[in-house]
């Protein structure tokens, strides 16, 4: 009997070992062919003409960098160089999951971005929406939208028609899918410019005069804004990573009299993050602020842009973290908007952090 | 020995998909388009005529009580070969059936034409029943691969048939629409089936 | 992933049968009475998770250890078989009635792309031990839950009045489309 089993596994075992070895002789014929392809798929000289016209291989990156970008940015992947058939750097291919999740998972995708500051390419790495519905973020005309535009701002997506160039159309019934699309652009967008753009200044530059001027409304008196030293924002960029920039602000007699501290919220919205610019005294009180990227419910969630909803922050500090309430009754409470709870809490928590960031950094 | 009857035996009289309804997981998941359809019949041929051969010709020296487990072993490496193979020479495709390539090994299809057919019989007419019954499993993935694409995305094998005007009925594509695309198949060919005896 | 949207995900979200297309067959065989395929889940339930952890401790342990991830559908594929073995030899001592019940559809299991099918994705998914365990019990709780109201459904059918054509399989197809499309529903279900 025993011997019987014994036999009988014996040959189940015999079988098998051959078969391992008729795979491992199958694996040692394709394993390089495979690696080939994978590779190609990501990092094939085609693909350096995808993402920048003119492109003809990569080239890496230096590591300490790359091991830098990965550390202070969670959807970071990969960056690489782009360079044309003479070895002249055209830009730099950045890849990157998404900051939102797509209807079906996070998506990823490689950025093409020129030393001009434009992105001139891009493709999808990974996809999971529904085809037919999401799925047409690989349409040209969707992804036309991104293109030839300057990576120096942040992209919103709205659904009518566009009126600024940072705007953009979403897919009729795939909004999900489209703002997924278009948080990873900007996350590409920020990690350029923080990272490879040495014009800019350690945030986002959208130094056109009309934001400057907005800026400085936010703080009573003052007549100018400069940026803050590139030290403190690298400091801050490494520590917080919902903070985008930091601006001083200037009276006539030229006397520091405020901060101007450009954040994303912490708390997500209904739809996506809420970024701010939130003007701050030198005592550490809210004196103003303005809604920088949105992408909430038209009538509802957009009601945080009201004045009488952004009224409530006026004279904040960071003694206490403000706590959004649907009936607020003490100092350190606002009321939330009715309908719009997700935005009224993600604005407030972009205020929280603007309050953080003035207290651990500018106090 | 009737190869010929054979041969068509498995492309029509016990057809995999339609009269045996064998093989159901990867024929409602992989038949998004007529290519993906036609792509996992291939890959399902090229294993069942591999598996076919090699039982066949080693059915005498496999012992009875394990013939289970070792028809799964010798399946299961025609199954890796195949995926080592595609995801090298055909990665589109490779990309494109997924989790389907492995999962070739539990098709019930390749297992019972091992236990019933190939383990009882010679090599060649093993190999053509594997061939026959290979290509019924094609032809009716195919088949409703083609049916779903039309109807679920206005194409056949990536050629667009209608203008920007056609609307095609996305839920096709969808889960929902492999069911009951196959199930009104199904009763289509029953109803032909029908005709014909009576 | 939260562990709870991972088990609402492959209990509902993303169901094993109805949107994943894994263990057609047992789900299309089985389902003809309620009871049946209660117990058919069950044991579905205890193989899938009982394996899922086993080939998850494999792919660690051994195949990624030492190199050889093409020995994985082999390596799993016998595990499996392994383990429907056991099931059987228990089931037949503890509870003779279900064994007699289940007939032929419980060696089936080994074939049930829903097994194998699990736990490749729990190794892509790159889960680990109590993810792949939350993972497990969702999708074989999803399962029984498809199948169980799938026999339902066909315990109705039996007694309606179904065109000639239809009958038996397509009609069964239909229907489960139907509860597909339902099952629809949950996509988006974001947690």
């Amino acid at each position: 009997m025993k011997n019987e089993a014994l036999r009988l596994g014996l040959t189940l075992f015999l079988i098998t070992s051959i078969a391992a070895g008729i795979l491992a002789f199958s694996n040692n014929l394709t394993a390089d062919k495979i690696k080939e392809v994978e590779e190609a798929a990501s990092k094939g000289g085609d693909v350096a003409g995808e993402l920048i016209p003119g492109g003809a291989k990569f080239e890496a990156v230096e590591s300490d960098m790359v091991e830098k970008i990965l550390s202070e940015n969670e959807q970071f992947t990969d960056a690489v160089k782009i360079l044309d058939g003479s070895d002249n750097l055209l830009g730099y291919g950045i890849r990157t999951f998404s900051t939102s999740k797509g209807y079906g998972g996070d998506m990823e995708l490689f950025v093409g971005i020129t030393t001009n500051h434009e992105i001139a390419g891009l493709k999808i790495l990974l996809l999971q929406e529904t085809p037919g519905l999401g799925s047409n973020v690989e349409n040209d005309s969707f992804q036309e939208q991104f293109i030839g535009k300057k990576a120096d701002a942040m992209f919103s997506v709205i659904k009518t028609t566009p009126e600024a160039e940072s705007e953009i159309s979403a897919i009729a019934g795939a909004t999900i899918s489209s703002l997924s699309f278009t948080s990873a652009i900007n996350n590409a967008v920020l990690v350029y410019d923080t990272y490879f753009n040495e014009e800019s200044s350690g945030g986002l530059i959208e130094e056109s005069d009309d934001v400057n001027l907005d800026e400085t409304a936010l703080i009573p008196r003052s007549s100018k804004l400069e940026p803050a030293e590139d030290e403190l924002i690298s400091l801050i960029a490494s520590e917080n990573s919902q903070f985008v920039n930091l601006k001083k602000a200037y009276n006539d007699s030229n006397e520091l009299i405020g901060y101007v501290i450009r954040t994303w919220s912490t708390i997500e919205g209904f739809y996506d993050h809420i970024e701010l610019n939130v003007g701050l005294n030198l005592n550490g009180e809210v004196v103003g602020m303005t809604v920088i990227t949105i992408s909430e419910t038209p009538g509802l969630g957009t009601s945080v842009e009201n004045a009488d909803f952004q009224d409530q922050f006026i004279g904040k500090d960071s003694s206490a973290e403000i706590k959004p309430v649907e009936s607020a009754t003490t100092e350190d409470e606002i009321n939330t908007i009715t309908g719009a709870t997700l935005s009224s809490a993600s604005f407030t928590s972009a205020i929280n952090n603007a309050l953080t960031i003035y207290r651990d950094y500018l106090q | 020995m009737n190869y010929v009857k054979i041969f068509r035996n498995g492309l029509i009289d016990e057809n995999p998909t339609f009269v045996q309804l064998l093989g159901m997981c990867p024929t409602l998941a992989v038949t998004t388009s007529a290519i993906n359809g036609i792509g996992m019949g291939v890959a399902t041929t090229v294993v069942l005529i591999g598996s076919n051969l090699a039982i066949s010709s080693l059915r005498k020296v496999i012992p009875d009580k394990i013939r289970i487990p070792a028809f799964v072993v010798i399946i299961a490496t025609f199954v890796t070969i195949i995926d080592m193979f595609m995801n090298a020479y055909a990665y589109d495709l490779y990309k494109a059936l997924g989790l389907f390539i492995p999962l070739i090994v539990v098709n019930c299809l390749i297992l019972g034409r091992a236990e019933a057919y190939a383990s009882k019989n010679a090599v060649l007419p093993s190999m053509v029943d594997g061939v026959g019954m290979g290509l019924g499993f094609t032809l009716a993935l195919t088949l409703l691969g083609s049916v779903r694409e039309i109807l679920g995305a206005g194409s056949i094998f990536g050629f667009h048939l209608f203008g920007e005007a056609f609307k095609p009925a996305l839920v096709m594509i969808l889960p929902p629409g492999a069911f009951i695309i196959l199930g009104l198949l199904i009763a289509g060919i029953n109803v032909i089936s029908r005709k014909k005896t009576v | 992933m939260g562990l709870f949207s991972i088990f609402i995900g492959a209990a509902l979200v993303n169901n094993y049968v109805l949107s994943r297309f894994l263990g057609i067959c047992p789900f299309l065989g089985v389902s003809t009475k309620v009871a049946t395929s209660l117990g058919m889940g069950i044991a579905v339930t205890f193989v899938m998770t009982l394996a899922s952890i086993i080939t998850h401790l494999v792919q660690v342990a051994v195949l990624e250890n030492f190199g050889i991830e093409y020995l994985q559908t082999i390596a799993f594929i016998l595990i499996i078989a392994a383990l429907v073995q056991f099931v059987e030899m228990f089931l037949k001592k503890s509870s003779p009635s279900l064994y007699e019940a289940l007939g032929v559809y419980l060696p089936l299991i080994t074939t049930n792309c829903a097994v194998l099918g699990l736990a490749i994705i729990n190794v892509t998914e790159g889960f680990g031990i109590i993810e792949t365990i939350v993972n497990s019990l969702g999708a074989a709780i999803g399962f029984t839950i498809a199948i169980v109201l799938f026999a339902g459904i066909r315990e109705r059918l039996e007694t309606a009045d179904v065109p000639e054509p239809l009958k038996g399989f397509p009609i069964a197809l239909i229907t489960a489309g139907l509860m597909s499309i339902a099952f629809l529903g949950f996509a988006g279900l974001a947690l």
